[in-house]
Parts: structure tokens; C-alpha cells; sequence
């Protein structure tokens, strides 16, 4: 008998041919996460399994792994050699008087004699017999009791099963340049792609001396946090204080927003493009504020063309960011009160609703090629883990 | 000091003086043992920290007071308001006090305590006339600072006390001094006020210790239970170390206090005489009567964060008057002080140590000058 924990992965079970490719980097994600612990990793089909680990550290084991996409669900449990009377034997030792509870045992290996609803039913005889004021109760049970016995010669059993963080392992999506600001909805928004398996470079425009060094540092602390998740993030950088200076003095002051996110996208798409990302990621939420309406996103999309910009909170209320926010721990950092770089310059009556020949017309008064390739070239790179 | 930079934010803290930093190794080598122990090196270190706490006590005038050491003002403000607050008083703290007496007392209304707030006057002393008519037989304690954080003004503490007394014989009058020594003459007998609050790294001192120090005969309950050091009042080994660094701080600042007024009065001068010069415009909060150490000023429609960052760029260094934020200015004093929002959110803080010179003074406020036109012109 030995002591595991049964990793349970999401979507991979439903791919095809390429399955091990998403089970190799699902691995690879959990030994990250799992650095520094002891412990072995042994794949079985459709699990993974880790043992050989310290007892005391099984709780923190269990947080860092719920950091990993890709995973549905883990138990911590036993594992046993597949006999009947040494099943019997754990759970006889299962202890768990006072509460209603199941049996419920799959049966992956069909070589196993008995049926899963005989085996549950006699295992449940097992636990009737071991603990005082135990009752059955098939439909609300306190306690699952869950028996799987799998292909190969063990039987896993478990009371206590954690969700993970489900969506695909970081990696097997492809690569996104993340617009990092240092608010509450960038962070998420990282999030919510990296869940879907897309590995992380992010970008950050800083306006010092209109911003401080703590808005930088803060944003840093998100992208750690992010990292926990996603792995690895490639940081750039970008000073932006001479540009925003440049769109002060020479263009309508009602325009700065929006010319000021045009010139942000075009550095984003060319650092995009020269670190391998394949999409743009942006924290818009529809209607949010003046820069994310309908006709300022259609004017700042207008210009990238060589590849997707992904906005996955674009239909979510402010109030669903914030409670994300909050789970995935980036809230508390993200609303410390250093101003972000947007909100420099600010003008009283920003336009919401830009036509594109107007917008171009006051980029014409820049010299927008020069001020994209100065930004690009001052981008610093740090890489956060 | 040689620095490479220009520090002119010495009321949020100061750098430690070169004789309190020997005092503390020295401690630290010599007088490590625990003062409550049984030995004769114990006894050594107890005579140290009572023969060092009573020249503390004497050069802040405080004949017929305890000391009571703590982890700083903020631990020395909460004892005395928590544990000198009876049950169903009334208590009473100006509005522009430090956030230590500020939150304290706002966790005391939360539990059920009457709290009033003085008003400030323009020139951001206490409303005296408010107070006179406000304190009663119900007040518990009132606490009002003895110079402001924030701008530098000075409260009477003489004429505060006459004023509680004569209502309220048995109230209890505390001032937080964190500010006051070595930019005033402190006489706490003088004053008559019961308590008052000290915090080291504030005169040249360490960091992590002041004190509170009470008229001997005062109630106070502690707040931190132990071993029953101090009298019980604050429990805890001593910190002796720090404790002999801030008893040589204040001997020191209070020696040069008037020198340290005349030099700060003269930085002031020359300070605003050079933003005079270079025809910028400002609002001063800082009045004729305030320390001359710290000057709060504003420059309206500017963003004060942003101008102490562009100072930052050229290695000078200053403090806001409000926490940066895009949103509703917070300085609870200048808004207590009737000024606009665009002030507030226009303020810096200008404090001067005895590490400056005019040289710097005179530089960091020709580099503020062409800060404030540059923001001007990009407006």
C-alpha cells in the first residue's frame, strides 16, 4: 500500500493521435510546479500518479498542482496492488463514522471478476462493519468513496477529491504577447488565454517620471503570479514617457487616448513578431471606458494584421473580472494605487467614438514609424519565474 | 554623510546619526544580556537604560513622568488612547492627526466609542475655540499633536491643556510629539500635558523604537501582555540597543534644536526665494508660525506624485502631501485645512535634516522650478 495522489487530466482525454503530445507537456508542467519536493511521477492511462513524496508535504503539493492547467481533478488516496481482500483492507481502515457515504469503484480493468455495483456493494458492507453511525445515502453521501481499479494491477481508492485547474497544459497552444498594464483586468486576461494553454510574453509601457518605480515593480509581482500558472513569462519594458510628451504636444488633446493605444499596438504586433508570439492579448471589456468601446477597438484593431489580438474579457462584467481576479490572486496587487501609464495625460473629454480618418489625421502630425522603432528598440526583457 | 543623492524627506524619516549608530553597536556588543535576568550583568544593563531614560526625561522637561519604551510612535499612540480610554467616555482627537491616532480611534468608534473630531484652522493648527467648546465632564482623553506631519504647524499644548483642564481636571491630555523633537522646544511639565509620544528614527534615531511617556499617576492599561517589563505597561525584553541609540538621538537634537531652527529657517528662505526667483507658483500650507523644517506647499492643477518623481530623476528627494492617485485626494490635514482638491492633489513636502546644505536646497528648488514650468507647458 502506498500513499499517492491520482492526477486526473481535463480536455487531453478527448484528443486523438496527438495525446501524447499534450500529456508530455502536462507532465513537464507539473514537475515546474513541483520543484524542489520529493516525489515520483508515474503516468498510468488516463492519470497521473505521483508517490514516493513526504507526507507533510501533501497539502502544499496538492496547491502547487492545482496551479497546472490541463488537470480536472486530485485526490490524494492509497494505492494498492489489485486483490480483492487488500482493497477490503484499506478500506476497512477508512475512518469515517458520523457521516452518509457511497462506494463508487470503476472498472477500467475488466479483468477484474466482480461487477463495479457488487464490488461497491460489498466494500460498503466493509465500511458498515469498521465505523460507528455510518449510513448509506446513494444520492446526497457526505463522503464518495471512490475505488478505480485500472489497468495496471492497482486499484487507486479515495475520499476527497480537489478540482484543478482544468483548461490545457501551458505550452500547447502557442505563444501571446500579453498587454500588461498593472490593472485588474490585464492580469486576467493572461489568465483566461494561458488556461487555454497559450504560453506567455507580456508586454508593459512605463511612464516615468509620471509613473513611479513601484508601478513597475507591481507590475512584476503580477507577472509572477501569472508565472505560477502559466510558467515562464518573457517581460518587456517599454519606456513610453517621450512618446506620450510627443502626442501631448502635438495633437488634439481629445485623441491622446486613442492615438496612444494605436502606437501600443503597433510596438506590441513588431515585438509579437520578433519573440515568436502568434497573438496580441488584451484585458478590453466592452464598453468599459472611452478607449474600449466599440469604435475605439475597431480603430485600434484596424491596424494589426499579421496576427489575432485575443480579448478574452471582452463580454465579461467588471464585477466577473474582479471575483477572478481575486481567486487567481492578482486583486490585492493590482489595485495597490500606483497609476498606470493610461492614465497620464488624461484627457477631460476622450472621444468614444473615433472615426479612423480623424484618428489618422492627427497621427499624421507624429512621426509614428520613429517613435514605434525608438519604443522597440528601448524594450527591456526580463524573463519572470 | 555623503550622498549621492539630495534627501529632503527627513519627516518620514531621517538617517541614523553617527553617534546613535556607535551607541547601538556598542549596546549591542556590551549589553546584550536581558536586563530582567538575575546576574550582575543584567543589573549593569537595567542601571544603563534607567540612567539614559532619566536624561531623556530631563531634557524633555518631564519632571514627575514615567517612560514606557516601544516599538515606535504608533505602538506608543495606541497604549496611550487604547489603554487610557475608560469605558463610556468621550474621546477627542484633531482632525489632522498622524494615521496611528487617526485609526486607533477609529477602531474605538467601531466598538461603540464617541469620538470627536477637532476642526483645523486654515493654518492647519488646531481649532482651540471649537475645543473649548466642545470638551466636557464626558470627555475621556484628548490627543492633538504637537506639530503636524504634514505641514509643520505647531499646537499649543500649554493653552490646550488650560482649555481641557479647566472643563475637565481628570481628562486625559496626550500629544503625539513624533515630530516635534529637535524642530521645538519640548517642556512636558511646562505644557502640563499627561502624555506624550516620541519615536527615534524621527530625530537621527533607529527605526523599530520611541516611547510614550507618562505623568507619573496616570492610568494607563497596557495593551501588550507578557513577562511584565516596564511596570507591566509594555511587555517585553527591553530593546537596549535601540533604546540607548534613540536616548542619544534626542540628547543630541535637543541640544541642537534652536541651531537645527535657525538653519532650517534659512533653508526655507532660500527655498522659496529660489522658486520666487524663477517666477513659480505656488500655495504655501506651511505657515509663519510652523516648524521651519517642513514645508508643504502646492502647486494647483499638477500632480504632486508626478513632480516628486521628475525631483527622483535628478537624485533629489522629496515626499507628497497625498498618496498618488487619479481618484479623491486623501491628506485628511489639507482637507482639513479647507484647501481644494486640486491643491491637495498639487501638494508636495519639503523637510530638511541636518545632512543638508544650502547648496542642495538652493539646486532642488531650481530643479523643481523647471519641473513645475515643464508640467505647466505640457498642460
Amino acid at each position: 500500500m502506498k500513499q499517492v495522489i491520482i492526477i486526473r487530466y481535463s480536455e487531453i482525454h478527448l484528443k486523438g493521435d496527438n495525446r501524447s503530445f499534450f500529456e508530455n507537456l502536462l507532465a513537464q508542467n507539473i514537475k515546474r510546479v513541483l520543484t524542489g519536493f520529493m516525489y515520483t511521477l508515474n503516468k498510468i492511462s488516463g492519470r497521473y500518479i505521483i508517490t514516493d513524496y513526504i507526507t507533510a508535504d501533501e497539502p502544499q503539493l496538492l496547491m502547487q498542482l492545482q496551479l497546472v492547467f490541463g488537470i480536472h481533478s486530485l485526490s490524494p488516496g492509497f494505492q494498492v496492488k489489485t486483490k480483492v481482500d487488500d482493497i477490503k483492507a484499506i478500506v476497512s481502515k477508512l475512518n469515517i463514522s458520523g457521516e452518509t457515504f457511497k462506494v463508487v469503484t470503476r472498472r477500467a480493468d475488466k479483468s477484474f471478476a466482480i461487477g463495479s455495483m457488487e464490488f461497491s456493494a460489498e466494500l460498503g458492507g466493509v465500511v458498515l462493519r469498521n465505523n460507528k453511525d455510518v449510513k448509506v445515502d446513494v444520492n446526497n453521501p457526505a463522503v464518495i468513496i471512490n475505488v478505480d481499479i485500472r489497468e495496471d494491477g492497482f486499484t487507486y481508492i479515495s475520499t476527497v477529491t480537489t478540482p484543478g485547474a482544468n483548461g490545457m497544459p501551458s505550452g500547447s497552444s502557442g505563444k501571446g504577447l500579453l498587454l500588461l498594464s498593472g490593472g485588474i483586468d490585464s492580469p486576467v486576461a493572461g489568465y483566461c488565454m494561458a488556461k487555454r494553454g497559450m504560453s506567455l510574453n507580456a508586454l508593459h509601457f512605463y511612464s516615468f517620471p509620471y509613473t513611479s518605480k513601484q508601478a513597475l515593480e507591481k507590475v512584476k509581482t503580477l507577472a509572477k503570479r501569472l508565472s505560477e500558472f502559466s510558467g515562464e513569462i518573457n517581460l518587456y519594458t517599454v519606456p513610453f514617457t517621450f512618446v506620450q510628451e510627443q502626442i501631448n504636444k502635438n495633437c488634439n488633446k481629445d485623441y491622446m487616448i486613442i492615438v496612444m493605444r494605436r502606437i501600443m499596438m503597433r510596438i506590441a504586433e513588431k515585438l509579437a513578431a520578433k519573440n515568436g508570439c502568434g497573438a496580441i492579448i488584451s484585458g478590453e471589456s466592452l464598453g468599459q471606458v472611452a478607449s474600449q468601446t466599440l469604435e475605439s477597438i475597431t480603430v485600434t484593431n484596424a491596424l494589426v494584421r499579421s496576427m489575432p489580438i485575443f480579448r478574452p474579457l471582452i463580454g465579461s462584467d467588471k464585477q466577473e473580472i474582479m471575483d477572478t481576479a481575486r481567486k487567481i490572486g492578482t486583486y490585492d496587487t493590482s489595485i495597490l494605487p500606483y497609476e498606470d501609464c493610461c492614465t497620464v495625460f488624461l484627457p477631460k473629454n476622450p472621444v468614444t467614438r473615433p472615426n479612423l480618418d480623424r484618428v489618422e489625421k492627427e497621427e499624421s502630425k507624429l512621426n509614428i514609424a520613429e517613435l514605434v522603432d525608438i519604443c522597440v528598440s528601448k524594450a527591456e526583457h526580463e524573463i519572470i519565474n | 554623510m555623503k550622498n549621492k543623492f539630495v534627501y529632503l524627506d527627513n519627516a518620514a524619516t531621517t538617517p541614523i546619526l553617527a553617534e546613535a549608530a556607535a551607541a547601538i553597536t556598542r549596546a549591542d556588543e556590551e549589553l546584550f544580556f536581558n536586563p530582567s535576568a538575575a546576574y550582575g550583568q543584567a543589573l549593569e544593563v537595567k542601571k544603563r537604560l534607567d540612567d539614559a531614560s532619566k536624561k531623556l526625561l530631563e531634557s524633555l522637561g518631564a519632571k514627575g513622568y514615567g517612560i514606557v519604551f516601544s516599538s515606535g510612535a504608533t505602538e506608543a499612540n495606541n497604549l496611550i488612547i487604547q489603554g487610557g480610554m475608560k469605558k463610556n467616555k468621550q474621546l477627542i482627537i484633531s482632525a489632522g492627526e498622524h494615521p496611528s491616532v487617526y485609526e486607533c480611534a477609529k477602531t474605538l468608534k467601531n466598538n461603540g466609542t464617541e469620538v470627536l473630531y477637532a476642526p483645523l484652522n486654515k493654518d492647519g493648527t488646531t481649532d482651540l475655540n471649537w475645543l473649548r467648546a466642545n470638551v466636557t465632564s464626558k470627555t475621556g482623553l484628548v490627543s492633538i499633536m504637537h506639530v503636524s506631519n504634514e505641514t509643520g504647524a505647531i499646537n499649543n499644548l500649554t493653552e490646550i491643556v488650560k482649555i481641557v483642564k479647566k472643563v475637565n481636571s481628570a481628562c486625559i491630555i496626550h500629544s503625539d510629539g513624533a515630530q516635534a523633537i529637535g524642530k521645538t522646544d519640548v517642556n512636558l511639565a511646562a505644557s502640563g500635558v499627561d502624555a506624550y509620544t516620541t519615536s527615534a528614527h524621527k530625530f537621527g534615531g533607529p527605526k523599530g523604537v520611541g516611547a510614550l511617556i507618562v505623568k507619573n499617576g496616570i492610568g494607563v492599561k497596557p495593551i501588550v501582555f507578557g513577562g511584565g517589563q516596564q511596570r507591566g505597561l509594555r511587555s517585553g525584553t527591553e530593546n537596549t540597543a535601540g533604546i540607548l541609540g534613540m536616548c542619544k538621538a534626542a540628547e543630541i537634537a535637543i541640544k541642537g534644536c534652536l541651531n537645527n531652527r535657525l538653519l532650517y529657517t534659512e533653508f526655507k528662505k532660500i527655498f522659496l526665494e529660489t522658486l520666487d526667483k524663477n517666477r513659480v507658483e505656488y500655495k504655501l500650507n506651511s505657515c509663519l508660525n510652523c516648524v521651519p523644517g517642513i514645508v508643504s506647499l502646492s502647486f494647483t492643477g499638477l500632480k504632486g506624485e508626478v513632480l516628486l518623481h521628475m525631483l527622483e530623476e535628478h537624485d533629489i528627494l522629496i515626499g507628497t502631501g497625498s498618496a498618488c492617485s487619479s481618484k479623491a485626494p486623501d491628506n485628511r490635514t489639507l482637507k482639513g485645512m479647507g484647501r481644494s482638491n486640486g491643491e491637495i492633489n498639487g501638494a508636495i513636502r519639503i523637510s530638511f535634516g541636518v545632512c543638508n546644505t544650502s547648496a542642495e536646497v538652493r539646486q532642488a528648488a531650481a530643479i523643481l522650478a523647471d519641473a513645475v514650468k515643464k508640467l505647466e507647458d505640457s498642460k
